[in-house]
């Protein structure tokens, strides 16, 4: 009986060692593989319609529609693909990338609200099925530039104005996807990050901007005065190759070299601050006067030192021999 | 007849005193709050062994003027952080204090001895070292625009060191010119 306790006790112990295990060794969320859709910064499948001086910084694609307005006054620093062999192939990749991402577990159901917290990689849901940003989200990599965030809804993603998206600890916009049920809305002038792979559309309102993708399904992708870059991950710099050596042998038949079609990429300029006016660097010359001030001090302290002790002194001496 | 003398005593020191004390405000300098750190990769010290600096680097932004901020104390030297860091593309700015105070010389009192080809050295808090080569060493004009200490340049690495020089004006508390090394990156 008593052998029969400690086995009993011994096996509770087991269990809840690996239970523990269980909880603390959460599977991670994996990279959502976009295949042909990573191509594109912006997909849709009904239109895509832009007022305003929208930049676009990438390809945009557009299946089964076939109308794209607004360009200009929008900007596409990339090609247009409507309705092309790629557009269909990206989107059949998009419907595929959309049920991976909503595939993934385990999943983390936290309040709708995401503004003013911050979240570590893993895949999140929420009880209503929503998702909204007011204020700031901070999303921590925990130093791991491949930790992968997936937000998923069942139907809405709505951003507030001037809400924001902060990337802490390593964390990379390429890693954070937001699978949305029906629509996503980005309010004005907020700072968003990472691919939204809506099922219905997507609404950038008037100076929304988004580093990452705006991927829609079946509906459009509608566009205010936005910037788009499209987000691409940076990955640790290998070790440099030795060049090898250059052959000093000209070659008798030049051979046709092929020239790799540039690939525009929007360098980000810095933006410095170039003062007009100079720094006032300068200290003040010590002077002279210093020493001598010092030295007229003393002398006045020695001074009124002596003076009062002879004049106190003097009196007392007189009054004694009186 | 003693007490007199006393009551001039005092009188004398009480002179001497405000005298003091009116010679030593006028040499303190307003030091500027530095702005708060930059992010990763920030320089953190400078070396110039010709003229044997070898100081730390505040990291300071603009004052109200308009201008970049001085280094807080005189023996360190300070980085604009609003430019670019030494060793970026463009023109990253280090300024210093030149004069003596309280006896101590500042850290860029001899920056006037570096010519073309000499060497300067910076490491950030990383621990990468960056080595620069003075182009050119010029004198400006106080009131000259500075502007082209700090453009965006050429797309090269560069790094310009100033500090004061000329003579110095008791009401406008500053000297009459600046003295900018201009320097360039050494590709490793």
């Amino acid at each position: 009986m008593k052998n029969f306790k400690k086995g009993a006790l011994a096996l509770v112990a087991i269990v809840s060692i690996f239970g523990l295990t269980g909880l603390v060794s959460v599977q991670a969320a994996t990279s959502v593989n976009l295949s042909n859709a990573d191509s594109f910064t912006v997909l849709a499948g009904s239109t895509i319609t832009n007022t305003g001086s929208t930049v676009i910084n990438g390809n945009i694609g557009l299946s089964p529609g076939t109308a794209v307005t607004g360009f200009p006054p929008g900007t596409v620093n990339g090609v247009q693909n409507v309705a092309n062999a790629l557009a269909i192939q990206a989107q059949t990749d998009l419907t595929n990338a959309y049920t991976n991402a909503a595939g993934q577990g385990p999943v983390v159901t936290v309040p709708t609200e995401l503004g003013g917290t911050t979240k570590v990689a893993g895949a999140y849901d929420s009880a209503t099925g929503t998702f909204g940003i007011t204020g700031t989200l901070t999303l921590d990599a925990q130093g791991n530039p491949n930790a992968v965030f997936i937000f998923k809804t069942s139907s809405t993603l709505i951003t507030a104005g001037a809400s924001n998206i902060v990337l802490a600890n390593g964390a990379q916009a390429c890693n954070v996807f937001w699978q949305v049920g029906s629509s996503a809305t980005l309010g004005a002038n907020s700072s968003f990050k990472g691919t939204i792979l809506a099922l219905t559309s997507a609404t950038l309102t008037t100076g929304a901007n988004v580093e990452g993708r705006v991927l829609a399904r079946n509906g459009a992708v509608t566009l205010d005065s936005n910037t788009i870059n499209k987000s691409t991950c940076t990955v640790a710099a290998a070790t440099p190759t030795p060049t090898p050596a250059v052959p000093t042998l000209t070659p008798v038949v030049a051979q046709a070299t092929p020239t790799p079609t540039p690939v525009f990429v929007p360098t980000p300029t810095p933006t410095y601050a170039t003062p007009s006016v100079f720094p006032s660097t300068g200290i003040a010359p010590q002077e002279v006067n210093v020493i001598l001030d010092s030295v007229i001090v003393t002398a006045a302290f020695l001074f009124v030192v002596a003076t009062i002790f002879v004049g106190f002194r003097k009196p007392r001496y007189l009054v004694k021999n009186a | 007849m003693k007490f007199t003398i006393g009551i001039a005593g005092i009188f004398v020191s009480i002179i001497a005193v405000l005298f003091l004390v009116g010679s030593q405000s006028v040499q303190s300098v307003e030091m500027p709050d530095s702005v708060k750190p930059a992010n990763t990769n920030s320089p953190i010290s400078i070396r110039i062994p010709k003229i044997n600096v070898n100081a730390n680097l505040e990291s300071v932004g603009l004052k109200s003027d308009g201008s970049m901020a001085e280094p807080k104390d005189p023996t360190q030297a300070a980085w604009f952080n609003l430019g670019p860091r030494p060793g970026e593309s463009g023109n990253a700015v280090i300024n210093g204090h030149f004069g003596w105070k309280n006896n101590i010389s500042a850290v860029f009192d001899d920056l006037s001895a570096l010519s073309v080809g000499d060497t300067i050295y910076t490491e950030d808090d990383k621990g990468i070292i960056t080595t620069f080569e003075v182009r050119e060493v010029r004198m400006f004009k106080e009131t000259e625009d500075s502007s082209s200490v700090f453009g965006i340049g050429d797309g090269n690495a560069h790094l310009n060191l100033i500090t004061c020089g000329g003579v110095w004006n008791k009401t406008s508390k500053s000297y009459s010119n600046r003295l900018v090394v201009f320097t360039n990156k050494i590709k490793n």
